[in-house]
């Protein structure tokens, strides 16, 4: 049986992109965020508006920058997301 | 034997607590989170506490009223106990599995391992130190009981391997590890109960319930309970 190799899920993806804006104090520049996630340009579009749907980050601009910030809600759901990758993770397994 | 029955019932109680503890918090994770991966956790562990209240609570029921119906209602509870813990294994083995590695037909290789042929009936003769209404308590298949034990022996070492295989760093990997080779080694015990050796069952059970009391440990120090 071969290995497979590890890929990443949604909610690694999830994971990723609201560390990244966490680290820099919860509001990030959008191509921080898309440069350090590794996530390809359009699947990132798509997972920035379900994140802003979700009302777990939104877009903000300051003249031609833009930028990520993280909504309370936001926090709160990367909380629980550390949470539950320690569960799994002692679990033996992962996000 | 008047230990017997009171030590069962506490043992598949608590255990049984503990695996709906897990439950919840892979339960919980999944509402808050989502995900496919605490939803497996949180199947197979409601299955395996679920089964294992009802065989506590019967066991208690039978220690209170030792009375024919009540032996009845055990031995009913015994099958669907075996039944809810192979399916509670299954859903764990094809869970890890799952992540470990690409699809296999786990499912069809089981079937071929757990053929007629490969499980021998065995004598039964351990109703003898019980009164003679409670005997039938505890006449169960004995055939039927070891391909359970056995099927529960090979998923949870297919679970242990997968655990070893995706180990990580987590600050209680080890603890879980051990508490799932504790339950693999408490059924591995209780196959010698269908050749009359009753207290190799209450020692099994004894033995897996340690591995419950791991979990518990990792559930509480970790804080994803309370």
């Amino acid at each position: 049986m071969a290995r497979r190799k590890p890929g990443r899920s949604r909610l690694r993806m999830y994971h990723d992109v609201l560390e990244i804006i966490s680290k820099d104090g919860g509001r990030a520049r959008f191509t921080k965020v898309l440069n350090e996630s590794g996530i390809p340009y359009d699947r990132f579009l798509r997972y920035e508006e379900e994140l802003e749907r979700r009302g777990l980050i939104a877009e903000a601009r300051d003249g031609d920058a833009r930028y990520l910030e993280m909504t309370r809600e936001g926090l709160r759901f990367l909380e629980e997301l550390r949470r539950m990758e320690r569960f799994l993770k002692d679990l033996g397994l992962g996000l | 034997m008047p230990y017997y029955l009171p030590t069962l019932s506490v043992l598949d109680l608590v255990g049984g607590a503990v695996a709906l503890a897990v439950a919840y918090a892979a339960y919980k994770y999944n509402r808050l989170v989502g995900g496919s991966v605490p939803a497996f956790l949180g199947l197979s562990f409601s299955l395996l506490g679920l089964g294992l209240l009802l065989q506590g609570v019967l066991a208690g029921m039978l220690f209170a009223h030792p009375d024919i119906a009540y032996a009845r209602l055990f031995m009913v509870s015994s099958y669907l106990y075996l039944l809810l813990q192979v399916a509670a294994y299954l859903t764990l083995a094809v869970g890890y599995t799952g992540i470990t590695y690409s699809a296999e037909p786990f499912a069809l290789s089981l079937t071929a391992l757990l053929g007629p042929g490969m499980l021998a009936p065995t004598g039964i003769a351990l109703t003898a130190p019980f009164p003679i209404v409670l005997r039938r308590a505890f006449v169960i298949d004995p055939t039927f009981f070891d391909a359970i034990q056995l099927a529960s022996i090979l998923l949870l070492a297919l679970v242990v391997f997968d655990a070893i295989q995706l180990r990580s760093k987590g600050s209680f990997s080890a603890l879980v590890l051990s508490a799932f080779s504790l339950m693999l080694a408490g059924h591995a015990v209780m196959l010698a109960y269908p050749m009359g050796f009753l207290d190799y069952y209450l020692i099994g059970s004894a033995v897996r319930f340690a591995g419950f009391a791991l979990l518990l440990i990792f559930l509480l120090r970790g804080r994803h309970i309370g």
